[in-house]
């Protein structure tokens, strides 16, 4: 017969801190499957269609996916299982942002406001994100009523321009005023929004969870159907060889491993703080190990065999083999939004794989603006005390204000400040933070018990030195590249240029290595450009300043009134 | 990793790619290789931890 001592010993010990009727009582996913297709919604995005196929294309094509493998083995996944081990950390007490979770991490006043980090940059990020997301569903809508210009006898470089002048109509950039917008688009701006609101204000079961549910079949369905059409073009397969052939000339580039580990870190949605809120809900025995890596095979999914086959060969196929660089290279709301609607009005039944493609593209954008928006929604339900309903209208609200000048002073590079901060260069910064915080200052051994907890497939021993030294490792390389390239040039108004008679190919090692720090090979010129528009690109980043400043008030704001008298009367008892 | 070097190399000649690729059309053996690889990977990923997910039940 058993111990009673043996029987009674609790495997899940309840929390000290703050377990009470906010824990007992907190949403939670409905099944593992919608969890998965979740978190997939949230790692699927603009991105795989359009940024994937173009970023391939331009660095060694099949080549390219010997670094992107290997960055989705040594950076993505051990990334996706740290984050998710956070979350479903601070989820046991009952905190479903970082604020609380940096602080269960590291017992120091500081830990909070970095977390409030976790609580901006998503916030910050989809505020552009739905404007975004709303020219899919405009275009979406205008394709299947017919209402895309005509490009019938153009040829391809007329019927881009053609595009341009209509995207830009769309956007309101061509108004002739001093600021943009035009009236469909703030329709269609608003509806996205409603749309968004609407969902979250329902849950995360109710809302979030159907949402992926029917979206990500969906997205899937209209990509293979749009796939097949598009492979189906006489020269597609010329845009399948642009993006697949490879150059094994590029393999030493170190360029081209940066570009594939930043590819891998921004397709997963990594260090938006999003996947650390929805594994919060998670239960302590839940598994995480397999369900991040279902995640993470998804969006592969998504991204490479769909993603690979869509928008690049279409474009191929309709400007030629010969343009199929210039295309790469054109960036990806150009791709998007006036290569592919060029293509599909070139088309017999154009309307309708036009409107597929933009659906697709818009269930792409709503699950992960859905993500997004969730890590605001948990910290005012979590942290400030509001029901549900009033959170999700508060966070319409700030996202409604927030986002006007950006539609307003799109011309001027706004939503590229944006852009870059809260959807590039803040995401580095936040994974390096939290990876330090888990397994450095937390812990190694506890955080990587923490991931094991309740898996349901063995985790690799290698795992552990990886997810301790390559990753942060990884991430510091993106981050000075990115420093380097891209924040000094923007906030100096310069940009790099190559020295005559300055080529990689005959470069040798040492010299490819120094190029890219800057060092040789190129220097910073004045970019007049970014010069002209420096008054829009600074009041964007005090839009942002302030943003984040507010959020740091409100994290002290709350832990003075809500979180330190729970932790007094959870010690009272 | 000899055997890694070798397949590299072997692929290299198979596809005879140089850096000029803005004239490639059609595909190379190289990139069916890299393609239908990398496509099986990530299948082989999807169908495995799907798997997984289904047969672990409701929640």
């Amino acid at each position: 017969m058993a111990n009673k001592d043996d029987n009674d010993i609790d495997l899940n010990p309840i929390p000290d801190f703050p377990y009470d009727k906010d824990v007992v009582d907190r949403e939670g996913w409905a099944s593992q499957l919608g969890l998965v297709l979740a978190m997939a919604g949230n790692a699927v995005g603009l991105g795989n269609f359009l940024r994937f196929p173009a970023l391939a294309a331009r660095n060694g094509g099949g080549t390219f996916m010997i670094p992107y493998f290997i960055a989705f083995l040594l950076l993505g996944i051990p990334l996706m299982w740290i984050e998710w081990g956070i979350g479903r950390y601070g989820g046991k007490y009952g905190y479903s942002t970082s604020p609380g979770m940096f602080e269960k991490l590291w017992a120091n006043p500081l830990s909070k406001y970095l977390g409030a980090l976790g609580v901006f940059i998503p916030l910050a990020f989809v505020i552009f994100y739905t404007y975004i997301e709303s020219w899919t569903l405009g275009y979406a809508v205008l394709s299947f009523a017919g209402q895309m210009p005509s490009i019938a006898g153009q040829s391809p470089d007329q019927a881009f321009t053609t595009m341009g002048n209509y995207l830009a109509a769309y956007q309101g950039t061509n108004n002739g005023l001093a600021w943009s917008g035009s009236i469909i688009g703030i329709i269609f701006f608003a509806i996205t929004l409603f749309l968004n609101i609407f969902i979250i204000s329902k849950g995360i079961a109710g809302g979030i969870e159907r949402m992926a549910k029917i979206g990500m079949p969906l997205l899937i369905l209209f990509a293979i159907i749009v796939g097949i059409r598009v492979l189906s073009l006489p020269g597609a397969m010329g845009g399948i060889a642009f993006v697949w052939n490879p150059d094994f000339s590029r393999i030493t580039d170190g360029a081209v491993w940066l570009a594939a580990a930043g590819q891998i870190f921004f397709t997963l949605s990594l260090g938006t703080g999003s996947i650390q809120t929805f594994s919060s809900y998670l239960k302590e025995t839940d598994d995480i190990v397999l369900t991040g890596l279902a995640t993470s095979s998804m969006n592969e999914f998504c991204e490479v065999i769909l993603g690979g086959s869509i928008a690049i060969p279409a474009a191929t196929a309709f400007y030629g083999a010969g343009a199929a660089t210039a295309i790469a290279n054109s960036g990806t709301f150009n791709l998007g939004f006036q290569t592919m609607p060029a293509v599909f009005s070139g088309l017999p039944g154009g309307a309708l794989f036009g409107g597929i493609w933009f659906t697709l593209l818009f269930f792409a954008g709503i699950t992960s603006s859905l993500a997004l928006s969730q890590p605001a929604m948990a910290f005012l339900q979590d942290e400030l005390r509001m029901t549900r309903q009033k959170a999700a209208m508060v966070v319409g609200a700030i996202i409604f204000v927030a986002v006007l000048p950006i539609i307003m002073f799109l011309q001027y590079g706004y939503l590229d400040e944006f852009d870059f901060w809260s959807g590039e260069f803040l995401l580095l910064v936040f994974a390096l933070i939290e990876t330090i915080l888990f397994f450095w200052i937390f812990g190694g051994r506890k955080a990587w018990n923490e991931i094991k907890q309740g898996q349901q497939i063995p985790l690799p021993r290698f795992f552990y030195p990886i997810m301790k030294y390559v990753v942060p490792i990884f991430i510091i390389l993106i981050l000075i590249k990115g420093i380097i390239d891209s924040l000094i040039p923007r906030l100096l108004s310069q940009k790099w240029v190559d020295l005559p008679g300055w080529s990689k190919a005959t470069a040798s090692f040492g010299e490819r290595v120094s190029y890219e720090f800057g060092f040789h090979g190129r220097e910073l010129v004045a970019n007049a450009e970014i010069a002209a528009q420096s008054g829009y690109r600074w009041a964007a980043r005090i839009e942002m300043i302030v943003l984040c400043a507010v959020i740091m008030a409100l994290t002290g704001y709350a832990w003075n009134k809500y979180r330190r008298s729970e932790r007094g009367g959870a010690h009272a008892q | 990793m000899t055997l890694i070097i070798g397949t590299i190399l072997m692929l290299w000649q198979a596809t005879g790619a140089t850096t000029g690729r803005a004239a490639d059309v059609l595909m190379t053996a190289g990139g069916w290789v890299f393609m239908i690889g990398a496509w099986a990977c990530i299948l082989t990923l999807v169908i495995y931890t799907f798997n997984k997910v289904l047969r672990g039940g409701g929640k």
